[in-house]
């Protein structure tokens, strides 16, 4: 099978991108944002290894990658816990009933 | 960096490449005690230790110590005149800039521990859970203050963020309190999302990750590409544009400052004055570094790239000072005004940023006559300045609503009548701390914002827009005195209603030392100017 | 005690008598008050010990001195003070001893009072013998906080919105001459030196040829001249004023027109004009006019008043008005300075006005507060027949009142007259109408004394309260009588250690703006 080139892993981390933006702000449910945050992450993550393979970036960009995915399950392990924490007290983890905070 | 180098220097047990690891680790003490004093607060409890010795003695003896360990390497540097060194590999820097952050995020982190004794916000029960999230988020802070490398800055910002979302939601069973962190963490995570994409296109871009090659690759790209038609530089812009999302998130600029009036409305007024001014600085801190290390030595295509940068920054810094003090005029609860003062604060310091840019971006002795290469190390002096009255006067402000609501339950301006009858001491030093933000002299405010002027101001010989900075810095003064002085008004001038909550506070007591201490450092910095100003203006020179 | 140490201690000292005020118990008002007036006597006895080392015969600047204070942006802890600062000066310690004395009425908190009083002291000494533009500029804004303070806590049933109102009037004010001030610094390569940034705007510093250029100078002009005006207070900027006057306690009021409003006439002779000679000459007919507006208006809203406090307050903006016509009464033609005694003769007018100004009005301001403090009300139709009454007192108000009406023999009458004399070189038509505000005032202050003191019987309220002055009052008005009859019969007192300093400035504003005009007109410069 013949090299598909760096565009191709670019369009997949743009479109991963583009989900996930789109997902973070029409979701009203946390989980439901919170999702999209990862799916914006995991397209960066797309990114860095396709350019690690292809430009002078090199080992880097894997290791960035690594890192990230490390990063990310630490965030969504405290947002879980935060979302799960609105829920005991609102009943909901619908974003939109969290108004008790204007001005 | 390299990772290859890195990992080559594990496999071969080269003498010579173990002891730089050594080196770096030497100079990576004081992160390597705040850890260690984490571990040690986790581990007493698992042992029950904590039942004996209080957990805070932990945390407070390791802020102090790493303090301590800070200074030792100022001093080091100061004496020996060391070049600045690149640690692991060059991941991060050790330089005075980085020294300096270090040494005031220690500090502020010993000020914080201190305010979170005397008003006992977390329980005996919880303390192990705030203290280690408290050092944590502040290794995550040092760590974007030594950044070097774009990874570095990305884990530095989550290691930052993450304990802060925590922290927020700190008082479980409160319904705001719950709110503000979800709003926190979901606006929080989405701009770092965002931040990450943003750094995996530059990266990829001008294939390297490391600060001081960006420059340099940057300049290459747009040699060998025609102008902003290309889609590489058109690449590069969009990715700088989403880096940038990700720090107005951290530094609550316009429009990413939802999260920041709810986030301190929610949480504990402890951890405000904490995100308040730890994150801010180390968020400057690491704005600093990379844009300077962006703007290289501002030749050929980069002074246009530093120009366009300070320019938007200046924008920015203008919608959000301006909005921020607007928005702030008609809150009734004192949290929520102080986040929207902290708004309008990261303005006027990203009004110095702004002006360091655009100073940057002209490399030729025709405009200004004298020593032009002063100016940008000025700039620089003007932020730290600053942001170190800063961390006073908004602690300060801090402390003393925390204080307040102890006794009185209440965080409503309006419950702050007359509090100068009851409690004289926590009047005079909330005025001190009021009239500091507005920048009065012989306030330290004053100078931090006269310096920050006087950057600008010299930005103007560049381009005319900072003229509109400038204008709309002076404006921004005089519209903040607007409510600040209404909580002084309200805290000196009105009578306490005869149905309020007594408060009472002895002279002597230590929350009272503990506020006269800090306003009196405010004081202090406003009278006393030259020692902390050189410090700043040797940091400063660290960058260029 | 050599004159370096005499300056800093004039500065401070007020400042540093504040600080034991802490350990006093609070109920101990007496004490407090004693020592209170110990530390202003102790201030104005220092202020005099500078007026007997002071040589008159030398024209520039004595006892100067700097040391680096903000080393990394040339900001210098650099007092000085000559012809021009020194009648200020003394005025100051002054009519703090004075106001600190009248102070007895004060119960509410009066420790806090009293150190903010100290403060407030300290921060007007510094400005008048400060030499360096940061430290002028610092000090400026050190007398706000207490002043706003002193009104908002002290204060009459307005006294916030009054305090704000200062507060945001000064501040705004403040904010552009920062703006002013950083131009100055950077376009003379990082200086504050007020007498080098003038010597700079002259052409005579050595090795910096260049001087500030046109547009800057007027652009600079004007925001310093707002930010004095507002001090002084000029017509369209003199709004807050009559509010913080009849807001603030008596012995406030004493201090605000007698030494605050001062300053924005200083800073416009010691700043305004000497470092911007083009924007003040460029300005010079409308700063006259405004000047000779700010009379007539003064006068006629006075005399619409029927608040005893703010009629008074109105007179300020009226008598300071002269201020501002003598200080701007500079005539060019051609590039050449015409008549420059005339114009010397309007500075020295203006300066004496400034002092004469201080007393009459401090002195009126006590007069009405003796007044309120027995009856607790100001309409001066409610009044009439007090002379009777109080014989005693109402004598002394005469005298104190015809001073603010010019009367020859009194020192009122001295700054009017050659402010407007030396108006009619400049203009005949401004001088004519100056010289009319004359008439009203001595229209609106006879009105008023023939309503308040004359008059068959008191109808008002509190009558029973009327009684004589006591002797702590009576000290305080035969001292202001005193020195008010004293510089009326012998001006030269004053003018002796003015003229030097004034020829001076003149001298140098003349031939730098000569150098000026020369360079435009060979366009050298932009």
């Amino acid at each position: 099978m013949g090299d598909v080139g760096l565009n191709a892993y670019l369009m997949v981390g743009a479109v991963l991108f583009v989900c996930g933006v789109v997902c973070m702000a029409t979701k009203r449910n946390g989980i439901g944002v919170l999702m999209g945050v990862e799916l914006v992450l995991n397209g960066a993550n797309v990114n860095f290894v396709a350019f690690s393979r292809y430009t002078s970036l090199g080992l880097d960009g894997q290791t960035i990658a690594l890192f990230v995915i490390v990063l990310a399950a630490a965030e969504a392990a405290v947002a879980l816990a935060i979302a799960l924490n609105f829920y005991n007290n609102h009943l909901t983890i619908d974003v939109d009933r969290g108004n008790e905070l204007q001005g | 960096m390299d990772f290859e180098a890195l990992f080559k220097q594990f496999l071969s047990g080269d003498v010579a490449q173990q002891a730089s690891i050594l080196r770096s680790l030497t100079i990576f003490l004081p992160e390597l005690v705040l850890s260690c004093s984490i571990v040690l607060m986790l581990v007493a409890r698992l042992v029950s230790l904590d039942r004996i010795i209080p957990t805070h003695w932990f945390a407070l003896l390791g802020g102090m110590a790493s303090f301590v360990i800070v200074l030792f390497q100022f001093w080091e540097f100061g004496n020996s005149q060391t070049v600045p060194v690149e640690v692991f590999t060059g991941l991060a820097i050790h330089d005075e800039f980085s020294i300096f952050f270090r040494g005031f995020l220690t500090f502020f982190l010993v000020f914080v521990i201190a305010l979170t004794v005397l008003t006992g916000i977390p329980d005996d029960e919880d303390a192990p859970d705030f203290y280690s999230l408290l050092c944590g988020a502040v290794i995550g802070m040092m760590l974007m203050s030594s950044a070097n490398h774009l990874l570095m800055l990305f884990i530095g910002i989550e290691m930052a963020s993450v304990p802060s979302y925590a922290m927020t939601g700190f008082l479980k069973g409160k319904r705001r309190s719950s709110e503000a962190a979800l709003k926190f963490v979901v606006y929080g995570a989405g701009a770092a999302g965002v931040m990450l994409f943003g750094i995996s296109l530059l990266t990829g871009i001008l294939g390297t990750a490391q600060f001081s090659e960006l420059a340099p690759r940057f300049q290459a790209v747009f040699a060998s590409h025609a102008g902003m038609q290309d889609p590489a530089t058109r690449c590069v812009a969009l990715a700088l544009l989403m880096i940038a999302v990700g720090f107005a998130f951290k530094l609550s600029l316009v429009p990413f400052h939802f999260w920041c009036p709810d986030a301190f409305h929610g949480a504990p007024a402890e951890v405000g004055g904490f995100l308040s001014v730890g994150s801010k600085a180390a968020a400057f801190a690491l704005l600093v570094r990379l844009t300077t290390s962006l703007a290289g030595d501002g030749s050929g295509a980069l002074s246009q790239l530093s120009l366009s940068c300070g320019l938007g920054l200046g924008l920015i810094a203008i919608v959000t000072t301006t909005f921020g003090n607007l928005a702030a005029y008609s809150q009734q609860n004192i949290k929520r005004m102080l986040a929207y003062s902290t708004i309008a604060h990261a303005g006027y310091m990203l009004m110095a940023v702004s002006a360091l840019l655009v100073l940057q971006s002209v490399q030729t002795d025709l405009v200004f006559q004298g020593n032009h290469q002063e100016n940008g190390p000025r700039a620089m002096e003007g932020l730290l300045y600053y942001l170190c009255v800063y961390l006073f006067m908004n602690l300060g402000a801090f402390a003393i609503v925390a204080l307040i609501r102890n006794q009185t339950y209440s965080e409503e301006i309006d419950d702050y009548k007359g509090l100068a009858q009851q409690v004289p001491v926590l009047a005079i030093c909330m005025a001190i701390c009021m009239f500091s933000l507005v920048g009065i002299p012989p306030l330290g405010g004053f100078y931090g914002k006269a310096f920050i002027f006087a950057s600008v101001y010299e930005a103007t010989n560049v381009h005319w827009f900072m003229w509109v900075v400038l204008a709309a810095g002076g404006l921004n003064t005089v519209i903040s005195l607007f409510y600040y002085l209404r909580v002084a008004k309200t805290m000196c001038m009105d009578t306490r209603p005869a149905d309020a909550v007594p408060v009472s506070m002895a002279a002597s007591s230590s929350p009272a030392l503990y506020v006269m201490l800090v306003s009196g450092m405010v004081v202090f910095l406003g009278i006393i100017i030259d020692p902390l100003s050189k410090v700043a203006l040797h940091a400063a020179h660290a960058l260029f | 005690m050599s004159p370096e140490t005499l300056l800093t201690c004039i500065v401070f000292l007020p400042a540093v008598w504040a600080i034991p005020l802490v350990l006093f118990d609070a109920k101990a008002k007496e004490a407090m008050r004693y020592w209170g007036v110990l530390g202003t006597a102790l201030t104005f006895a220092l202020t005099l010990q500078l007026l007997m080392q002071f040589d008159s015969n030398k024209s520039g600047m004595q006892f100067k001195f700097d040391t680096p204070w903000i080393a990394n942006w040339n900001v210098f802890f650099s007092l000085g003070v000559d012809g021009i600062s020194l009648p200020l000066v003394v005025l100051t310690g002054f009519v703090c001893l004075l106001s600190m004395l009248a102070s007895w009425s004060i119960e509410k908190n009066f420790k806090g009072y009293l150190m903010l009083f100290l403060i407030l002291e300290t921060g007007m000494m510094g400005v008048f013998l400060s030499l360096d533009f940061f430290l002028f500029y610092v000090f400026w804004e050190v007398m706000l906080l207490p002043m706003y303070f002193l009104i908002g806590i002290w204060g009459g049933p307005r006294r916030e919105y009054a305090a704000i109102k200062f507060f945001l009037y000064t501040l705004a004010g403040s904010v552009l001459m920062l703006i002013a001030m950083l131009m100055f610094y950077f376009n003379s390569d990082r200086s504050f030196d007020l007498l080098e940034l003038a010597r700079i705007a002259g052409g005579t510093s050595a090795g910096k040829s260049h001087v500030y250029g046109m547009s800057m100078q007027v652009a600079a002009f004007i925001m310093l001249f707002i930010g004095f005006a507002i001090k002084l207070p000029s017509f369209p900027f003199h709004t807050w004023l009559p509010d913080a006057h009849v807001e603030a306690p008596t012995p406030i009021s004493m201090i605000l027109a007698g030494v605050l409003l001062k300053m924005g006439g200083y800073g416009i002779i010691r700043i305004a004009f000497p470092l911007c000679p083009y924007g003040a000459q460029y300005a010079a007919y409308f700063l006259a006019a405004l000047g000779v507006f700010s009379i007539i208006y003064g006068a006629f809203a006075a005399m619409a008043q029927t608040d005893f406090k703010r009629l008074v307050a109105y007179s300020s903006v009226s008598h300071m008005g002269y201020v501002l016509l003598g200080i701007a009464v500079w005539k060019i033609v051609d590039g050449k300075t015409v008549g420059r005694e005339y114009w010397e003769m309007g500075l020295n007018a203006a300066m004496f006005q400034m002092i004469a100004h201080g007393i009459s009005s401090t002195g009126m301001f006590f007069m009405v507060g003796v007044l309120y403090d027995r009856v607790h009300h100001r309409d001066i139709n409610k009044f009439g027949g007090i002379a009777q009454l109080m014989p005693h007192y109402a004598g002394l108000a005469a005298v104190i009142f015809f001073a603010g009406l010019g009367l020859p023999g009194l020192c009122g009458f001295v700054g009017e007259v050659f402010s407007v004399l030396a108006c009619w070189n400049f203009s005949p038509l401004l001088a004519i109408v100056a010289a009319s505000g004359v008439i009203l005032t001595a229209g609106y202050i006879l009105w008023t004394m023939q309503r308040v003191y004359l008059g068959p019987e008191y109808k008002g309220p509190h009558p029973e309260a009327l009684v004589e002055m006591n002797s702590r009052e009576l000290a305080i008005g035969y001292t202001l009588v005193a020195t008010a009859i004293l510089f009326g019969v012998l001006p030269h007192l004053l003018f002796d250690p003015m003229h030097g300093s004034i020829q001076a400035l003149t001298q140098s504003l003349a031939s730098s703006y000569e150098t000026l005009y020369g360079a435009i007109h060979t366009s050298q410069l932009p």
